[in-house]
């Protein structure tokens, strides 16, 4: 018995042995790499506003309208190509009552007075590129189409806007 | 199959605030008022200065109990321009014609709110250049408008009842 566990003994001394040897001949290096980009910001910086609308009227706001037209402010990686996306409602509503929104428009610009903006279609989305400073600011316009019964109300709807790198 | 799984929810650890960080979103609403109501505008007081003195500016302001203050009833939530006619003189009504007083409007002097008729915390406005504003929400569909100005008797004025007329005008946008 005795016998027996020198022999395990020598048999693991020289097992770690060879284990040591080849961990000290067989060495290499990799280098693993992480790029931190900064994290995605969007707020929602001005509601689309149509005002008032009359019942058989339809009213369009363009994304052009720096007034009324609905404003995204996004901030993140400068110069990063990003992906925008949009869930538009199809109608707008007041408590039970609907109002159809259609005909989306879009823009997206480096800066808030949107020169050089590019207009865009809400519903396929646009793929900007961050500003150097990393910001991108982009507008929806749309039509209200009351229809000549439509009841009187405050008609309202979210417009979603997703921004992915 | 415990360290499997203890692995991998180090790996989501790890993956899941990526993820995160690398999407944004945000939401916006869409608004718009159905008008059906139209208007409808009462005059709740003149414009007073009571007794001025010859040589003496005085100035009402609008937020004054003399101030000049209408009601206009509306659709509710809808928005309204608001301008005025303003006079630049007042006349003498007990004096032979020629006999005015000039009468200014500063850039403070008209006030607007929706659906409380007090002018304290109202939003002002110049009334050369009007404004919009809103009426109130139901079941208050008003909208309050005051103004004030300042006349400027000249010392050779002649006494009098000095009169002039102030037009507030109102449409839907």
């Amino acid at each position: 018995m005795r016998n027996v566990s020198k022999l395990t003994l020598a048999a693991l001394v020289l097992a770690f042995g060879v284990t040591t040897l080849q961990a000290q001949t067989n060495s290499a290096n990799i280098t693993a790499t992480a790029t931190v980009q900064t994290p995605i910001n969007v707020v929602g910086a001005q509601q689309l506003n149509f005002g008032n609308v009359f019942p058989g009227v339809n009213k369009s706001v363009a994304a052009t309208d720096l007034t009324n037209g609905g404003r995204f402010d996004v901030t993140g990686q400068a110069s990063a190509p990003v992906s925008v996306s949009f869930t538009l409602p199809a109608t707008l509503a007041s408590g039970a009552n609907t109002m159809p929104i259609d005909t989306y428009t879009g823009v997206h610009a480096d800066n808030a007075a949107q020169t050089g903006g590019v207009a865009f279609n809400p519903v396929s989305g646009a793929s900007p590129t961050l500003s150097a400073s990393g910001e991108l600011f982009v507008w929806v316009g749309a039509r209200a189409v009351p229809a000549t019964n439509q009841a009187q109300g405050v008609y309202t709807a979210s417009i979603i806007m997703t921004v992915v790198y | 199959m415990r360290r499997a799984t203890r692995a991998f929810a180090a790996v989501l650890g790890l993956a899941l605030p990526g993820r995160v960080l690398a999407q944004g979103t945000a939401a916006i609403p869409a608004e718009a008022v159905v008008v059906t109501v139209g208007m409808a505008v009462t005059t709740l007081r003149d414009l007073g200065f009571g007794s001025v003195v010859t040589g003496v500016s005085t100035t009402v302001q609008p937020v004054a109990a003399g101030a000049g203050a209408w009601q206009v009833s509306g659709n509710p939530n809808a928005f309204a321009s608001i301008t005025f006619t303003l006079p630049t003189e007042l006349t003498n009504i007990q004096a032979l014609p020629g006999s005015t007083m000039p009468i200014a409007f500063g850039a403070g002097a008209a006030l607007w709110r929706r659906a409380t008729n007090d002018p304290a915390g109202a939003t002002p406005f110049d009334p050369a250049t009007g404004a919009t504003g809103r009426f109130g929400p139901p079941p208050n569909p008003n909208l309050y408008i005051w103004v004030g100005g300042t006349v400027s008797p000249a010392v050779t004025a002649k006494p009098g009842i000095y009169q002039g007329t102030i037009v507030v005008s109102l449409s839907y946008l």
